[in-house]
């Protein structure tokens, strides 16, 4: 058997006071099971700001399925921790609230993606994968369908390669590399009608 | 710990006093702690060690790797602090008075036995010693041993620490010594995470999503409890690695400056016991509650 002598000193019943931090004070008793202390479970949550066309970095706390706060993203290179009122309000989008100014979750926030397909009159919610495949068939199809490749210039036959059937319109969400991507992609497309919404 | 550190100690022992239920009691230990720890380095001035060079800790510091500098400690000084440490523990409660005396009279058998230094795995297991051969209970041993460490390192690594580009590190431990840090600051200013190191007080921006010690940034595995009522003090949780990290909301202080964590964390142990009895383990291997403090609870 392997006594320690701390062991030897318990089993012969010699008395020292055990050395806790609580013998010099220092409790840990508002952690005690007859006062239990109610804890509070919190997801930090990326996402980008949705009011305009900075696109601020955001971390939204979460607290069981539902935004409790949204701060500034201190680690994000646009806005480094700072939000606008706006901004700083934005967790507000996620209730909508009563004449007495109470909040309730708001019932019309969308978290799947809603389809209406031509001639129906309701939404269906779709997966991503249909969804994302569908977007991009059509737009080939319109593409395709619409693509003129020359035009007649003072009976000069000029080539174009254009659609006038698609506009694009960036995102703010996006960053400038992702917009000079989508930028690139839909001139190859021909699509000449190119916006943005960052119009500050 | 020089008088500046421990005037500022001893502000933030008053200021946790008030912010932290519980601390007034143990205010009067920790001070006392403090203080015998000015007093001691005071009459053995500790000689720091020479600054590490400026571009070659640059070139490692931008390879994402720690200095990793872990200096010896004289064995007979740590020795005379513990025992210094002792002192203060019988005059708070003197009925700690024998097991004091258990502690000596290992430290004694201790002295006669180890080299002249300490390496830092000595001086843990020194710790498991104490706490093996005598009544010395395992948060009470963290508290000394770490206390202890950081006072030496703190000094021995000043030089170097002047020198670092902590700015550039993005590493969950520590760039200058590569501690795993037990606590953190969300600062008053923008909500940005800075970890500070227990062991050699080092302190540097760690993004705040993200796991310091698994580098886990999955947002679904990650997340932060709090109490009701007090959200000052952050538990931050990683389920991938199942440990857990302290974050202290500085925005929630009213306070500006410097803050003294060391402090904070040992106003905060509540929030230790609480991270345990939930099933996270420590990220930085100090183990502030004892086994019999981990009630199990019923789901």
């Amino acid at each position: 058997m392997d006594l320690s002598r701390r062991s030897f000193l318990k089993l012969a019943g010699t008395t020292a006071a055990a050395a806790t931090l609580a013998g010099v004070g220092l409790r840990k008793a508002s952690a005690s099971p007859s006062e239990p202390l109610r804890i509070k479970f919190t997801k930090e949550v990326h996402t980008t700001c949705t009011y305009c066309g900075v696109g601020c970095g955001i971390i939204c706390n979460v607290r069981d399925g539902v935004i409790v706060n949204a701060e500034g993203d201190p680690d994000h290179p646009i806005n480094e921790g700072t939000l606008c009122s706006k901004g700083a309000s934005i967790f507000n989008m996620s209730y909508i609230f009563d004449e007495k100014g109470k909040p309730r979750l708001n019932p019309n926030r969308l978290t799947r993606v809603l389809y209406r397909a031509p001639g129906a009159s309701d939404y269906e919610a779709v997966e991503w994968d249909w969804a994302l495949e569908e977007i991009a068939k059509r737009i080939k199809d319109t593409r395709d369908r619409t693509l003129v490749e020359t035009v007649d210039v003072g009976g000069r036959q000029v080539t174009v390669n254009r659609t006038n059937a698609i506009n694009w319109l960036g995102s703010a969400w996006c960053t400038g590399e992702e917009n000079y991507l989508f930028h690139k992609m839909v001139r190859a497309m021909g699509v000449i009608n190119v916006d943005h919404c960052a119009r500050l | 710990m020089n008088e500046l550190q421990y005037k500022k100690c001893q502000e933030e022992i008053k200021l946790c006093t008030r912010l932290y239920d519980n601390f007034g009691d143990a205010s009067i230990f920790i001070s006392t702690v403090c203080k015998a720890a000015y007093e001691f380095f005071k009459e053995n001035p500790v000689t720091p060690l020479p600054a590490y060079d400026k571009d070659e800790a640059e070139k490692l510091i931008r390879a994402g790797q720690s200095l990793a500098l872990t200096p010896k400690l004289k064995t007979k000084k740590t020795v005379e602090l513990l025992q210094s440490f002792g002192r203060v523990m019988t005059e708070v409660n003197p009925k700690l008075k024998e097991t004091v005396k258990q502690i000596n009279d290992q430290l004694e058998k201790f002295l006669l036995d180890e080299p002249e230094e300490l390496t830092k795995e000595d001086i843990f297991n020194l710790r498991d010693l104490l706490i093996k051969e005598t009544e010395l209970e395992e948060d009470l041993a963290t508290f000394l041993f770490s206390f202890l460490q950081y006072s030496f390192y703190r000094q021995y690594l000043q030089p170097t620490f002047e020198v670092v580009r902590t700015d550039l590190w993005e590493g969950g431990n520590c760039p200058l010594c590569g501690e795993k840090p037990h606590y953190g600051l969300l600062s008053s200013e923008d909500g940005a995470k800075q970890l500070e190191c227990w062991s050699c007080g080092t302190k540097w921006l760690h993004t705040r999503i993200k796991c310091p010690y698994c580098d886990n940034t999955d947002m679904e595995k990650l997340g932060f409890f709090t109490v009701e009522d007090n959200e000052k003090v952050r538990v931050n949780y990683c389920q991938k690695c199942c440990q857990y990290c302290k974050t202290f909301d500085a925005r929630k202080f009213h306070t500006d400056g410097d803050v003294v964590l060391t402090i904070h964390n040992l106003a905060s142990l509540d929030y230790d016991l609480l991270a345990r009895r939930e099933g996270f383990t420590p990220g930085s291997g100090l183990e502030w509650v004892n086994k019999d403090e981990i009630i199990e609870t019923q789901d």
